[in-house]
């Protein structure tokens, strides 16, 4: 009877880790499939970003970037008359200031549709008008 | 006697085993015969169980089956190739290339009517001969864009298929083709950078891609400012370089004319040959530089000090004359700003040829120039150093180097007397950068000074950008010919450096035969011709270098109550 018993269990322990190793594998498998198929999808994106990045380069080209900064937004490189420091701003605007009358009078009317040129220091932005008294 | 499987019909089983009862003998042999069979079918059925098992479980997983299944990837080997900030100059990019199976082609002809409106310039006859034979492989078009790829599957011809082929891909285009160089039908570096440094493109699978010193935006400036000067002036040739003198980090390297690098098989051998490393010329007066400097360094002349080039200078049989001729008496500083050849040729005489030789040595101008490209000229120099030879080399004639090789040593007299070792590798902090000592820092200080003055009141007024201080010297020189040198061909160039107060980078243009114009009054001399194009170089570039206008602004004239605001 005891005897009996215990081959019960051992039959029953036998399916059961043979059950286990089978699933195991199983397991073991389907992670494997997963895997080539996410490296697989880094592969391709890794690719995609490569050629993207190419595009990217060929779309910023300076020549390209050149032409439509100076045909479509007409403009100019940048030279040293043109920059100021911060702390040196509040001089520079009222230099422009003290100059407005002759240069800046004509230009509202007769420049309505022409292509928007930024001037730099000529041109205060609008609305950036110092405080009274800022210039004494 | 019954032998064998009996009908397995119940009402026969009965029948048999009713009989089977009546004979006993009979009927333990039945048994035994069932007995055999059943364990026949326990011990089947068993040893196909086991082998479930083995296989289910202890059979080792095939992985290189498993692999098969997957695509197999492009081995993309060769790595890019990016400017000192990363920006992409050469890549590798899978390209798919479309050939034909002309046994499942069924119409030969409609197939390649239907192929040239995709590839027009497909040779109709030829093809249509090709996809009739009986070969199974036959290349319509390689490396085809995406779109002509997406173009050709909507013909939804039968028999065209698709590989995969990697191809160097060059996204700008012809900016600094000369330095990237290209690579041959094998995928192998075969001129440039792809070539000298084709061993780390493929290292470790190409993934590391290799910094270059180039900025592109300079890089751009450079050749465009050389585009336009050499065309105005319709030269045979230009350079035009640009260097960081205390790295010795190349920024950008130009040669004119230039050609696509992603149709590098299309352009000429003249379009190809750069320039900038691997021509060698007479550079004419820019030497006069390494004349003062070494003079300065040995002590043979101070700055106060000054020469007689009220005559001629007649040395064995030859003469020496001044182009800006001033006839008087000049100083130091005189004899670089109106670049007088009978001043350094008396200076190079009293330093001696010995000591001239050694120290174009320490300046690197006796080798070729070190930098990472295979096609770097070696310098032609004269056999011997007679008093006539060290007097022509003091003003840049019988001696030839490289416009990289001269601008190298430029940076030398420049950056406080170190020779820094050239590269087009972006260097990285911790780096030691290899450098040797050619003169003393004082010297430098005192020449940087003196070429300062050569822009502000010489023959290089031209090259001056307002707010960067650009110090440097013209060279205008004769090309010898068969017949001696030749007046009408003249190779100009302008070596500068800026801004003075502080010098950071070295500018070199030089043109190959220019010819005048209008503009210059018919002029080809470097100070109308180079000097202007190294002006607009250095305005253009030094914002992009992130130098600030060095000048106190333009509002010093500002009205007097500004100045007081707070």
């Amino acid at each position: 009877m005891n005897l009996r018993r215990s081959h019960i269990a051992g039959l029953a322990a036998l399916f059961a880790v043979a059950a286990g190793l089978y699933w195991a594998k199983i397991e073991g498998q389907v992670a494997r499939e997963r895997l080539t198929a996410l490296e697989q999808q880094i592969h391709a994106d890794r690719r995609a970003v490569r050629t993207l990045e190419a595009e990217l380069a060929f779309l910023e080209r300076p020549d390209r970037l050149e032409t439509a900064a100076t045909e479509t937004l007409g403009l100019v490189p940048i030279d040293s008359a043109r920059r100021v420091r911060l702390g040196e701003l509040p001089a520079a605007i009222a230099k422009v200031e003290a100059a407005p009358k002759k240069a800046v009078q004509p230009t509202p009317a007769a420049t309505p549709s022409a292509v928007p040129v930024f001037e730099g220091t000529t041109r205060p932005p609008a609305g950036a008008g110092l405080p009274e008294g800022a210039g004494q | 006697m019954k032998l064998g499987l009996p009908d397995l019909g119940l009402d026969d089983v009965d029948r048999w085993e009713a009989q089977a009862d009546r004979t006993g003998a009979g009927t333990t042999a039945a048994r035994a015969r069932i007995i055999a069979m059943a364990m026949l079918f326990i011990f089947g059925f068993m040893a196909l169980s086991a082998r479930a098992v083995q296989v289910a479980i202890f059979r080792p997983v095939d992985d290189a089956a498993t692999a098969a299944r997957a695509e197999a990837p492009l081995a993309i080997e060769r790595a890019d190739i990016v400017d000192r900030n990363g920006e992409l100059l050469a890549t590798t990019l899978p390209t798919w290339s479309v050939f034909a199976d002309p046994r499942k082609i069924w119409d030969a002809r409609e197939t390649v009517h239907t192929l040239r409106t995709v590839f027009p310039d497909i040779d109709a006859n030829a093809m249509e001969a090709k996809l009739e034979s009986r070969s199974r492989f036959v290349w319509i078009k390689r490396r085809l864009t995406p779109a002509q790829r997406q173009a050709v599957w909507a013909l939804g011809q039968p028999g065209l298929d698709f590989i995969e082929e990697p191809r160097r891909i060059y996204p700008q285009g012809p900016l600094a083709a000369h330095l990237l160089g290209w690579t041959g039908l094998d995928g192998k570096g075969a001129s440039g950078i792809e070539q000298s440094l084709n061993n780390r493109l493929i290292a470790k699978g190409g993934v590391e891609p290799v910094r270059l010193s180039i900025d592109r935006r300079v890089q751009y400036v450079v050749e465009r400012e050389l585009e336009t000067l050499a065309r105005a002036q319709n030269v045979k040739g230009a350079v035009g370089i640009m260097m960081d003198v205390r790295t010795g980090e190349v920024l950008a390297q130009s040669s004119w004319p230039t050609y696509d690098a992603n149709a590098a098989g299309r352009a000429t051998d003249n379009e190809k040959f750069n320039r900038a490393s691997l021509s060698r010329f007479e550079m004419g007066s820019t030497f006069k530089v390494f004349t003062v400097a070494v003079g300065l360094d040995d002590g043979v002349i101070t700055p106060s000090k000054g020469y007689d080039a009220t005559r001629a200078l007649h040395i064995g049989g030859s003469t020496i004359r001044d182009f800006h001729a001033q006839n008087r008496f000049l100083s130091i500083q005189e004899i670089l700003s109106h670049s007088s050849n009978i001043g350094s040729a008396k200076i190079a005489l009293d330093v001696g040829a010995e000591r001239l030789k050694e120290f174009y040595e320490r300046t690197g101008l006796l080798e070729k120039a070190p930098i990472e490209l295979n096609d770097s000229a070696s310098p032609l120099l004269p056999k011997t150093w007679s008093d006539i030879t060290v007097a022509t080399a003091s003003y840049g004639h019988g001696i030839a180097v490289s416009p990289v090789a001269l601008l190298t040593a430029f940076a030398a007299v420049t950056n406080g007397g170190e020779y820094v070792t050239p590269t087009l590798l972006a260097r990285t902090t911790n780096e030691p950068i290899e450098r040797r000592r050619a003169m003393k820092p004082e010297t430098s200080a005192q020449m940087v000074k003196f070429l300062r003055d050569v822009v502000t009141e010489g023959t290089g007024r031209k090259a001056e950008a307002e707010g960067y201080e650009v110090g440097g010297k013209t060279g205008t020189a004769e090309k010898s010919g068969p017949q001696g040198y030749d007046s009408n061909r003249r190779v100009s160039s302008f070596v500068g450096v800026f801004p003075s107060s502080e010098p950071r980078y070295a500018v070199l243009v030089l043109l190959d035969e220019p010819q005048g114009n209008a503009e210059t009054h018919g002029l080809a001399t470097a100070g109308w011709t180079a000097a202007p194009a190294v002006s607009r170089i250095v305005a253009r570039t030094a914002p992009l270098l992130g130098l600030e206008p060095i000048r106190a602004l333009a509002l010093a004239d500002a009205p007097q109550k500004a100045a007081g605001t707070p």
